[in-house]
Order: structure tokens, then C-alpha cells, then sequence
């Protein structure tokens, strides 16, 4: 049985769709309760700048992968 | 000053005067960076060992995929996990106004409790200051007992606990002299 890499990439993407939706939600509590005032702001820039550069990092590392080689289980 | 929320779901009173807003006291917050901080050493000795052990690893071997996407995965997780124990931090507030005390709290992310009592309505007031640590630090627990119930409102880890006390206690001598009719009804 083979697998192809990209299956990994999805379980990422998984990951990163409920990681995307807390996200999501802290920002939403922020701006909805009136706290997105300057230390509001700042932490949540601070952290969505960090995440950006975690992203870009993780695809620099990835993009000489062939996502459609496959391995074998048994 | 106004209420930070106004807009959003409390109103400030035209002839309320807000006196004080407080949080829990930095070191908690610290508390929180150092997490961070220690979160993101932590698979620093995954690489040091992988370095000491001159592992080669292909970049197109699936050990170097799974490795790069869990780690990638684990640091957004840190740093998701910082932004709620700093928005947990930032979104709990007290305020201490010349009509009433409000105690915002969020709990977790889908659960916020908002009370409130009347300035006029408060009975006792004690600080609390513990340990070495903060009293060092200056910061600790202020309760403050209502007359009506059996229910306390405590400003948990607050900077300067003593001279807040004392601000509640003046406001609410205050607020007796100008309503006293509404305090003796108490």
C-alpha cells in the first residue's frame, strides 16, 4: 500500500483551519468587546506577524518537495 | 475617561465618573511570556541532538515532511496559545466608578461574565497581600463584600491591593453622602 506525501500537506492544512479559527475567534472578542486599542493591537499584530513568518517558513522549507512521490507501507 | 467598551455592550452612565481600571498585576502576564519563551526552547534539544548526531536527512524524505510540518504546526500552537492566556488577561477587568463596581471576566473563549453592584452597596472591603512575592511586588486580592449578598467580588492578583481598598472604601463614603436615603434602604 502507497501513500503520497500530499496527504500530509492536507492533515496541515487540517491543522491549520482550527488553529486559523481560534485565531479567528480571539481577534473577533478583541475588536467586539472595544479592546483593539494600541496594546490590543500590537499583541495581535506581534502574533500574526510571528505566525506569517512561521508560514513562510515552513513553505521555504517544503517547496523542493515533490508532494506526489508515494511511499510504501508494507 | 470613558468605559474601553462603551460602544460595545456597556453603557456608561452621562454622570458616571470612572475612577479606576484594573488587570491582574504584570508578573502574571510575565508568567505567560516565560511559557512562551520555554514553549519555543523546548524542540531546541530536538535539533541540537539532530545536529550532534549528524543526521542526514534527504529534503525529500518523508521523516524531513513530517518533522518540518509538526514543528511548523507546534509553534503556531505556542503562539495561539500565548495570544488566548494574553487576551484571558487583557479581557478581565475590573472598574471601579463613583456609582458601581464591574467585574468583567473572560471565561475561556465562548463564556464572558459581566456584573456588576452598586457603589453604595458595599459593605466590607479587605486586601490581601501574600507571601514574599507580592508583597515585594506590591500586588494581591482586594474583597469587596455587597450588604444584600452572600456573594463577593474579588479583584484577583491587582497591583497595589491596599490603595485600591482604600479607593473603594472612600468612593462608596461618597456615594453614602449623596445618596444616603439609597444606603439606608441597605
Amino acid at each position: 500500500m502507497s501513500i503520497p506525501y500530499y496527504i500530509f500537506g492536507i492533515i496541515y492544512l487540517v491543522g491549520l483551519l482550527v488553529l486559523g479559527f481560534f485565531l479567528l475567534l480571539n481577534i473577533y472578542h478583541i475588536v467586539r468587546y472595544g479592546f483593539f486599542r494600541l496594546n490590543g493591537q500590537l499583541v495581535t499584530y506581534l502574533v500574526l506577524g510571528v505566525m506569517l513568518v512561521i508560514l513562510i517558513a515552513t513553505a521555504s522549507l517544503l517547496m523542493s518537495v515533490d508532494w506526489f512521490t508515494e511511499f510504501t507501507i508494507f | 475617561m470613558h468605559l474601553p467598551w462603551s460602544t460595545a455592550f456597556l453603557q456608561q452612565h452621562s454622570d458616571e465618573k470612572v475612577l479606576l481600571i484594573l488587570r491582574r498585576h504584570w508578573l502574571v502576564l510575565f508568567r505567560f511570556i516565560c511559557e512562551l519563551i520555554g514553549l519555543s526552547l523546548l524542540p531546541m534539544s530536538f535539533f541540537i541532538t539532530w545536529y550532534w548526531l549528524d543526521w542526514d536527512i534527504e529534503k525529500n524524505s518523508l521523516i524531513y515532511i513530517i518533522t518540518v510540518l509538526f514543528f511548523s504546526l507546534y509553534y503556531l500552537g505556542v503562539w495561539l496559545r500565548f495570544y488566548y492566556d494574553w487576551f484571558d488577561y487583557y479581557l478581565d477587568v475590573w472598574v471601579v466608578t463613583d456609582q458601581r463596581i464591574i467585574d468583567v471576566q473572560q471565561k475561556g473563549i465562548f463564556n464572558r461574565v459581566v456584573s456588576e453592584l452598586n457603589i453604595v452597596k458595599i459593605q466590607d472591603v479587605t486586601s490581601e497581600v501574600k507571601g514574599e512575592l507580592q508583597t515585594f511586588l506590591d500586588y494581591g486580592n482586594v474583597y469587596v463584600q455587597t450588604a444584600g449578598e452572600q456573594r463577593r467580588f474579588i479583584f484577583q492578583q491587582v497591583p497595589h491591593p491596599q490603595a485600591v481598598a482604600q479607593l473603594v472604601i472612600h468612593t462608596n463614603n461618597e456615594a453614602i453622602k449623596r445618596h444616603p436615603a439609597e444606603a439606608k434602604l441597605e
